[in-house]
């Protein structure tokens, strides 16, 4: 969908990339650990036969996602696009199910920056926007982009519309 | 401005409701368990009746502390009990006026008010139980904005503990233009044909069984299974007494189901006048709500299978507010002939134009729907597959079951796919979506509050992709089209930037919403 209105345009930050495969990492990390922790009381208490099966179905697809998501850190990074102006935010995500939202800006409710261990350690701001009935997430920017980008919207949110 | 109270018959409604609902304690406590020795019941006796004093005691209190204040642009609620609570709603949040007139009221000559605010959580709306009709219409027109007359704010005391929902609001006295309030016209009331078409559709005819069934296992209850299966095989016994049961019985569901639907829907009315839609309905209690115009966020028009047979449809309003199980609310006359719901939303709402001419899907949305793996089919055929249920011993019943399953759901998506319509027309938006039931939605640009536009992989390949509009309700509706053309979407994402030619930006330094004058106000947001 090329849409004549102009296109997002704005990028993450390339380490999002990273930061996205480590906590992917991580996550699967525990994933892995259970379900070894699950094998060895498979072993000791003898469950049924079909537990067994479940655990290896189980297994294989972890590791079919643990490798997509090497994959898909870097797609994600790539379709992701935002975009802000007076009237509205632009949001654009993804590659397999393509996102495009867009919010006026009368209709923000508040807008907020957050920070995890992992963005920390790149120096990295998620900014939220919630509206009336949603709320959007840009997943990861650097602390100034990210800061300017929320005081941005604070200003143009705080304007009200009435209908003519 | 003086501080006002409720009608002090509300101690009396109020007693009326403790003793109703306490009942079940007193039957249980002193009746079922009377010889109870278990300390539960021995203790719970006392406590049952100290509880009951108790709650008697605090009505005369509650009544006199909760007091409200109504000036020129808002309202003012104070309850002084134990905690001093101060609440002030502008009327522009204010998003309907209901009146609930039971037969408690009609009998008093009182009735009851409820405002419902767009606020989320519990102080969403605000109820006076007990209210003379003069003063509950003068609170009415007050809220609607209809009549205001300049009023000086008295500088209130501060407050020990003061939990407003909203900031208070610096309203200056100024003069602001008196409002004729413009003429009502009633624009429909059900004829007699109508009511019995709706008794038909409403299938309420059916209700009847439940009822009768709830009432012969009652009687089981109070040991009268001897009588009930005696009068049942008596029933049953020769074929002109079972011939006699079931004309007797039609008749009877037939009239029962005639007296519920005219209870129900007999004595209806809505009216209009320039701004404000009023809908009165309840032979018995009586249900009154009027909203504003401008309060209406997008209009449904729903037909379920029984409707579309018979060329009914029911028109809903969406309107910001209420709490979500309240969507009978909304709804206008649940039975109106399809041409005349058209028309009434013409009557009732200038500002919206409903579209006769809508696009249809394109042949590629056809096959995407129907090749779709249906999650529910799945899960069922798997949880059948386990179970293997036989009713009446038919071994292969669960193949059967999940066979029709399937061919439900395959006639459902034909069918959503055979009435899925979609249409922008100047800057109204309108879809139609549904299979057995069906459901249209129209929209002003001005009144979706976001817009969402998505294409799966599928959908990419095939040209197709998705919009979802939000509308404020309560909190959001959100409405799907799924698999229109892809340049459809563009246009629509394309549309929808153009709403900025319809809303004017109130700057800062700029006079401020409040202050325009309550006339330009009376709008849905925020």
């Amino acid at each position: 969908m090329q849409a004549l209105m102009e296109v997002p345009k704005q990028q993450l930050s390339k380490d999002s990339v990273k930061v996205w495969i480590i906590s992917e990492t991580i996550g699967n990390l525990i994933g892995f650990v259970i379900l070894a922790a699950l094998f060895v009381t498979d072993h000791y208490f003898s469950w049924p036969d079909w537990v067994e099966w479940l655990l290896i179905a189980l297994t294989v697809l972890s590791i079919l996602s643990t490798i997509w998501s090497f994959y898909r850190a870097s797609l994600l990074y790539k379709h992701w696009r935002y975009d802000v102006n007076e009237e509205y935010l632009q949001l654009k995500s993804g590659a397999l199910h393509e996102q495009h939202h867009i919010i006026p800006m009368t209709k923000i409710q508040s807008v907020s920056t957050h920070q995890g261990p992992l963005l920390k350690k790149y120096n990295l701001y998620s900014v939220k926007i919630n509206t009336v009935g949603s709320d959007h997430e840009i997943p990861a920017l650097p602390r100034a982009k990210a800061f300017e980008l929320r005081d941005r919207i604070a200003v143009y949110a705080k304007v009200e519309e009435v209908e003519i | 401005m003086s501080r006002k109270r409720n009608h002090p018959l509300m101690m009396v409604y109020e007693l009326g409701n403790l003793i109703k609902n306490s009942l079940f304690f007193f039957i249980l406590f002193f009746v079922v368990k009377a010889g109870s020795e278990a300390w539960l019941f021995v203790y719970g006796r006392y406590a049952v009746v100290g509880l009951f004093l108790l709650t008697v005691l605090c009505i005369p209190i509650k009544w006199y502390s909760r007091t409200y204040q109504l000036d020129v642009a808002s309202l003012h609620i104070t309850r002084n009990f134990f905690v001093r609570n101060q609440q002030t709603v502008p009327y522009t949040k204010i998003q309907n006026v209901q009146k609930e007139t039971k037969w408690f009221h009609r009998i008093l000559g009182m009735t009851s008010v409820t405002l419902k605010t767009s606020v989320q959580g519990k102080d969403h709306s605000i109820r006076f139980p007990v209210l003379r009709k003069e003063e509950a219409a003068s609170i009415e027109t007050k809220v609607q904005g209809k009549t205001s007359t300049p009023v000086i704010r008295v500088e209130e005391a501060a407050q020990e503990t003061e939990l407003p929902v909203f900031e208070e609001e610096k309203v200056e006295d100024e003069k602001v233009t008196n409002q004729p309030a413009s003429k009502k016209t009633v624009h429909f009331t059900p004829t007699k044909k109508e009511i019995m078409k709706a008794a038909f559709a409403s299938l309420s005819f059916l209700a009847f069984l439940p009822i009768l069934g709830s009432l012969l296992s009652k009687l089981d209850d109070f040991h009268f299974e001897k009588q009930v299966d005696g009068f049942l095989s008596f029933l049953f016994g020769s074929t002109t007494m079972l011939v006699t049961t079931t004309i007797l019985f039609v008749l009877l569901s037939g009239g029962f189901g005639i007296v519920r639907t005219v209870v129900k829907y007999g004595k209806y009315e809505i009216a209009s006048d320039k701004e404000t839609i009023f809908i009165t309905k309840g032979m018995v209690d009586e249900n009154y709500i009027s909203i504003s115009k401008d309060k209406v966020q997008a209009i449904l028009i729903e037909q379920s299978f029984m409707k579309r047979m018979m060329g009914l449809a029911t028109v809903k309003l969406v309107c910001a507010g209420g709490n979500g199980e309240e969507s009978e609310v909304s709804a206008l006359y649940p039975f109106l002939p399809v041409r005349r719901a058209c028309s009434l939303i013409e009557e009732l709402l200038p500002d919206y134009q409903l579209s006769k001419q809508m696009e249809r899907l394109p042949r590629e949305a056809f096959w995407i729907q129907m090749l779709k793996p249906s999650w529910l089919w799945m899960i069922s055929t798997g949880a059948l597959f386990y179970l293997k249920p036989e009713p009446f011993g038919l071994s292969s019943a669960w193949w059967v079951f999940s066979v029709i399953l399937l061919v439900l759901i395959m006639a459902s998506r034909a069918l959503n796919f055979y009435h899925s319509n979609y249409v922008i027309h100047d800057h109204y938006i309108q879809f139609r979506t549904g299979g057995f039931t069906t459901s249209l939605f129209l929209s002003k640009r001005s009144r979706i509050i976001e817009l969402e536009a998505s294409q799966t992989l599928f959908q990419k390949l095939l040209g197709l992709a998705s919009i979802n509009t939000v509308n404020q309700a309560n909190p959001v509706r959100h409405t799907s089209m799924a698999d229109v053309p892809a340049h459809w979407a563009e246009t629509a994402y394309q549309w929808y930037t153009g709403r900025k030619n319809e809303v004017h930006f109130v700057k800062e330094g700029e006079t401020n919403h409040e202050q325009v004058g309550l006339d330009v106000l009376r709008d849905g947001y925020r």
